[in-house]
């Protein structure tokens, strides 16, 4: 746009000076005619060497505008008699004419397309410019020149030019002002599409659409085609939480009825036998393993989809303790001691966290106490509380986790050389504890030895 | 129908088996049961007096037990509820309390509970001293 604008200008501006300078041409021409009759007349009559009237018709055609002079063939200049005072002027401005067009243009001059090969500037000695030129030849070879006053030509083309170059200018402003509005009515609705796309969680997908105000169409309909891959995500994901709604269900009715049944049979059971007693044991506590399992298995494949969710708010821990030691009591053949600090007694201790999520942590923490540690060794619980932060802490006498293994302790299927030798396991047990206690904003971290026991600290943020 | 000394607690489930089994467990707590298959016979016998406290299931084919529940708070119905559920989202449970239920407890965690929610939610058991 610029450049064709420039280009457009350029060509005037050469238009222009042409037609600035051709009108007076014409009007040479006109004076010229009777100039070269005179010209010729002298030179094609060797008789007449009397050049008087050829300079006679020099001074009367030449003015200040316009001054006639010729060359002859031999190299010598027939004047205009001067008037008066302008003797040295005229002479040198001939003088510089015919210097200048004996040498050659510079190569890297523009002059030759504006005004022609064939013609010369030159400046008289107060700083007129004249544009000089042949304007006749005759047979003998004389040549009728002319120096043509182009200062008011020049400074109304200089004139002209600033005008257009103020024209240039505006236009080059108004042009990048018009590609960046429409730059920024493109690249906006691009900027918003990137944020509105890293900004969609799971949580958000329903409700987040584009909405782009009067948009280009090519990005209304980029802004079409998010939109519904959104709602098909959405869908997707809605249908995804249903089936992991239906499997929970579907799995864990029957896993109660099964639990439910051999913990009442193992309380009921009029007649049965230590044997029976312990298969029942046995297979209530597989029966609890598989429900843990289905717990963890459908939070991992939650935390991995971004569905597991947390509605996060203040949770009286001592509560949530409370329960999961009874919960866990009557699962466990050891002793469970839970240690409060004194300011339960005034009122619940609260933190940010969610009432299941937490229960679940605990449960699973106990668990793992309960599954290393040797028959009859108690498990201690314990909460303490700082200025901004619970600290819950799970304490066995177990066997101990081995120093290579604690930093790994937490990860996916990771189990310890020891653990693996002493009881069965998934390994998905602490990496869901880290998931859960990370999403509800708290850090877990474990201090151990070998044979004397492991003690696992949960930091929450207090409420 | 039901004498005061044990209190009637209404098990609602579509399952069969868990509605007989949790009916066993209360019934050896000391209470009698009234079983319910789904939501909708619910409002009826509440109609009819005499529940004490409502075990309510929330995936049954018929009815949403949380949409349920809202009905029947709606209805001006004050009993006790105990929403139950195998899902443990944290939205349905937000939902649950919404709706007015006392306690929102996880299917496979619910015998376990059992003899506390009755404690917390029953107060005439104690009352009357008929543990």
């Amino acid at each position: 746009m610029v450049l064709g604008f420039t280009a457009a200008a350029a060509f005037t501006l050469f238009i222009n000076r042409d037609g600035l300078l051709h009108p007076q041409h014409d009007g040479e021409r006109l004076a010229a005619g009777s100039l070269a009759d005179a010209l010729d007349r002298l030179v094609g009559d060797p008789s007449a060497t009397d050049s008087a009237p050829l300079r006679e018709e020099l001074e009367r055609r030449s003015d200040r505008e316009r001054v006639f002079w010729v060359q002859h063939a031999d190299g010598s200049l027939l004047l205009p008699r001067p008037v008066a005072g302008e003797g040295m002027a005229l002479s040198s401005l001939v003088g510089q004419a015919m210097a200048a067009h004996s040498s050659a243009w510079s190569v890297r001059s523009f002059s030759p397309l504006l005004i022609g090969t064939d013609r010369r500037l030159v400046k008289d000695p107060v700083g007129n410019s004249y544009l000089t030129y042949t304007l006749h030849r005759s047979p003998g070879g004389s040549r009728l020149w002319v120096a043509e006053d182009i200062s008011t030509s020049v400074a109304s083309l200089r004139s002209r030019l600033l005008g257009l170059a103020g024209v240039w200018i505006l236009c080059l402003v108004l042009t990048l002002v018009a590609i960046s509005i429409l730059t920024r009515r493109i690249v906006q609705p691009l900027k918003d599409l990137h944020r509105l796309a890293a900004s969609v969680t799971s949580a958000s997908l329903a409700s987040s659409h584009l909405k782009l105000d009067r948009p280009p169409l090519e990005v209304a309909e980029l802004a079409g085609s998010f939109n519904g891959l959104l709602d098909r995500l959405a869908l997707a994901w809605s249908q995804q939480r249903h089936f992991v709604g239906l499997v929970s269900h579907e799995l864990r009715n029957p896993l109660m009825i099964i639990s439910g049944y051999l913990r009442r049979l193992q309380r009921r059971g009029q007649n049965l036998d230590p044997e029976q007693m312990r298969a029942l044991a046995t297979t209530e506590a597989e029966t609890h393993r598989i429900t843990r399992m289905l717990n963890d298995l459908l939070d991992l494949s939650r935390s991995e989809s971004g569905q597991l969710q947390m509605v996060l708010g203040p949770v009286a821990v001592d509560e949530v303790l409370t329960t999961a030691c009874d919960l866990a009591r009557s699962q466990l053949s050891r002793p469970l001691l839970l240690t409060l600090p004194k300011e339960a007694a005034e009122g619940p201790i609260h933190a940010v966290a969610e009432t299941d999520r937490l229960q679940q942590v605990l449960l699973n923490l106990i668990e793992n106490a309960d599954k290393y540690s040797p028959p009859g060794r108690p498990i201690h619980l314990n909460l303490s509380q700082d200025a901004d932060t619970l600290c819950i802490s799970v304490q066995d006498q177990g066997i101990g986790i081995a120093l290579e293994d604690i930093p790994k302790v937490f990860d996916r299927f990771h189990r310890g050389r020891n653990a693996i030798e002493h009881e069965r396991g998934s390994g998905l047990g602490l990496s869901v504890v880290k998931l859960l206690v990370e999403a509800m904003g708290g850090s877990i971290d474990v201090e151990s030895e070998i044979g004397v026991g492991s003690r696992f600290h949960i930091r929450l943020p207090a409420a | 129908m039901t004498c005061p000394e044990r209190p009637t607690v209404s098990i609602v489930d579509d399952d069969p088996h868990i509605r007989a089994m949790v009916a066993e467990e209360l019934a050896d707590s000391g209470c009698e049961v009234r079983s319910l298959s789904n939501g909708l016979g619910l409002e009826r016998v509440l109609g009819e007096g005499g529940i004490d406290l409502v075990l309510l299931d929330v995936q049954m084919p018929d009815c949403d037990g949380i949409q349920c529940l809202r009905d029947l708070r709606a209805q001006g119905f004050t009993v006790p509820v105990v929403i139950f559920t195998s899902l443990d989202d944290p939205e349905r449970r937000r939902q649950a309390q919404e709706a007015g239920a006392d306690a929102y407890v996880l299917k496979h965690q619910l015998l376990d509970r059992l003899p506390e929610l009755l404690e917390r939610l029953l107060p005439r058991r104690s009352e009357n001293g008929s543990q």
